[in-house]
């Protein structure tokens, strides 16, 4: 059983603005996949995983932290923190793990966004534009899952 | 006719069959499937509504060999330009090198509010944030990151670049509005979105103050001159290569002596073939003491592509034709091959690390050597 099914039977459930994209192994995902997710106006992606040393293709895991690496830099050379892109290695059995990772990260992003949205309230002159109403709106997630 | 509009724009009706491009073009004498000549002559016999099916359309290296020889004036790169175009429309397409990583990072900064980071920037080196002359790296940062396994080093080329300029006492303007100049999105066939780079890049430029632009890539340099003014309006900024700004001055440049080397020089296509920048490279490296430079059998105009372009189709073929350029430079005896394009450092750089050639040569840029070599300078960065 998967860690995601592990969770889900749990009674975790995903925030709806996440998409889940389940791929044959994490060292399978690209770089330029990755990268035109954030093109397309993705606000973050979550790469899930299996445990090092757990993969199914020798190498999987260990391949995908160099790819999200990679990816990482060059979102940091093109003005995207790097911080919208995570990584997490789960084994199958940790569906608490992985409840633990999806919230975690999608509360990041959500004290991004009300910090921005404090900082543009507090910085504009006039009544609150219809704007920073737009900031508050919750992220839009991408997390990408795999387990066996 | 199916391609009228293209035949018509790029003089495709004046080929004689006379069958020199296909005698001149690199892809064809190690691909018996790729001939530029009979790519004109089928899209000749095409009717109305028929489309080209052919995926040797994307071996083609836009490199210009043919455009120069044809008798007839065919603008050949220009009509396999127009035929991608068309391509694509019917959901064709080219296979995409480095697992699309370089497409992808093109369409990252078509994101509304791309704003680039200036990390890139050394820490000797001085520039401003508005100016008359401005600096535009493009992608060289990026590909650093893409191209660090094979030992490539774009920042290295960039930070270099701006060290020259302040040596002739330029303060260059840099901006991180700047965009990719849409160089292989044009030349694949996406003119659309060759176009929005193109005004991005402009606006992003202007921003600036900017009445002059400096290029260290020939690719960027030749899509401000030749390619921006056809495809949205005229800049209105100065485009200059680096290049031909430092032979003006080479006066001003004091080279210190190097260890004794043999060099050589690879032609990049879009300054040798488009801009005809061929004495400027040589003048300047034989302002560097102790560089002695020997020419490779085919060098200016005749010079041979480094072998693969717009980051669409790296075959067998490809890979041909590097390893048979790098032994024409092995040949000249010379210890390093000297590229002026990032794009030749990497792909050179790439086919030697295969193993294929005669022997060994170590690859340097240009760019790099030169502002290695100022009497004074900081080294690396
Ligand atoms: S060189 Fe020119 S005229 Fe000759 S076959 Fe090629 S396109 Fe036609
Ligand atoms: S542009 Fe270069 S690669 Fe393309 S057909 Fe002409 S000679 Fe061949």
């Amino acid at each position: 059983m998967t860690a995601m099914e592990n969770a889900t039977r749990d009674g975790f459930s995903f925030d709806p603005g996440t998409t889940v994209m389940p791929v044959k192994c994490a060292g399978l995902v690209k770089v330029s996949f990755l990268l035109k997710l954030f093109a397309k106006g993705i606000e973050g992606v979550l790469v899930l995983g299996c445990h090092e040393g757990d993969c199914h293709y020798y190498n999987g895991s260990e391949r995908c932290g160099q790819i999200v690496e990679e990816t990482r830099e060059i979102l940091g050379l093109a003005g995207i923190p790097a911080r919208r892109l995570g990584f997490s290695l789960i084994a199958d059995s940790q569906g608490k793990e992985l409840k633990r990772a999806v919230t975690g990260f999608g509360k990041q992003f959500k004290t991004v966004s009300r910090k921005k949205a404090i900082r543009r309230k507090s910085t504009a002159k006039g009544p609150a534009k219809s704007s920073s109403k737009k900031s508050t709106a919750r992220s839009r997630r991408g997390v990408r899952a795999r387990n066996k | 006719m199916g391609f009228e509009r293209e035949i018509n724009k790029t003089r495709a009706y004046l080929c004689l069959e006379c069958g020199v491009c296909t005698g001149s073009c690199p892809v064809s004498r190690f691909n018996p499937d790729y001939s530029p000549r009979m790519v004109v002559e089928r899209a000749l016999l095409l009717e109305e509504g028929e489309s080209i099916h052919d995926r040797e359309i994307w071996s083609c290296l836009t490199c210009g060999t043919c455009d120069l020889r044809c008798p007839s004036t065919v603008d050949f790169t220009g009509f396999m330009r127009l035929l991608r175009e068309k391509a694509l429309r019917v959901g064709e397409e080219g296979i995409c090198t480095h697992a699309e990583t370089l497409s992808a990072i093109a369409s990252l900064q078509l994101l509304p509010g791309f704003r680039r980071r200036a990390s890139w920037l050394g820490k000797g080196v001085k520039t401003r944030k508005r100016g008359k002359v401005y600096y535009f790296g493009g992608c060289l940062p990026f590909l650093d990151v893409v191209f660090r396994d094979i030992g490539f080093e774009g920042s290295r080329i960039a930070n270099a670049s701006i060290r020259l300029l302040n040596h002739l006492g330029i303060i260059p303007a840099v901006s991180e509005y700047e965009v990719c100049c849409g160089h292989d999105a044009y030349w694949t066939g996406q003119t659309d979105t060759a176009r929005t780079f193109a005004r991005k890049a402009i606006e992003a430029v202007k921003a600036t103050g900017a009445e002059q632009v400096v290029f260290s890539c020939p690719e960027g340099y030749r899509m401000f001159k030749d390619v921006y003014p056809d495809l949205v309006r005229k800049p209105g900024i100065e485009p200059v290569h680096i290049l031909t700004l430092l032979a003006e001055s080479s006066e001003k440049l004091r080279f210190v002596p190097t260890p004794k080397k043999k060099v050589t020089y690879q032609d990049p296509c879009r300054l040798a073939k488009g801009e005809d920048i061929l004495d400027e490279p040589r003048v300047l490296l034989e302002a560097v003491p102790g560089l002695e430079l020997v020419e490779m059998k085919r060098a200016g105009k005749d010079s041979i592509c480094c072998g693969s372009s717009n980051w669409v189709n790296c075959t067998r073929v490809n890979k041909k034709i590097q390893v048979e350029r790098l032994d024409e430079a092995i040949a000249t005896g010379a210890d390093t091959l000297i590229t002026a394009c990032p794009k030749c450092n990497i792909h050179l750089r790439c086919a030697l690390r295969d193993g294929d050639t005669s022997g060994e040569i170590e690859i340097t840029d240009l760019i790099t050597l030169l502002a290695d070599s100022l009497g004074g300078g900081k080294r690396g960065t």
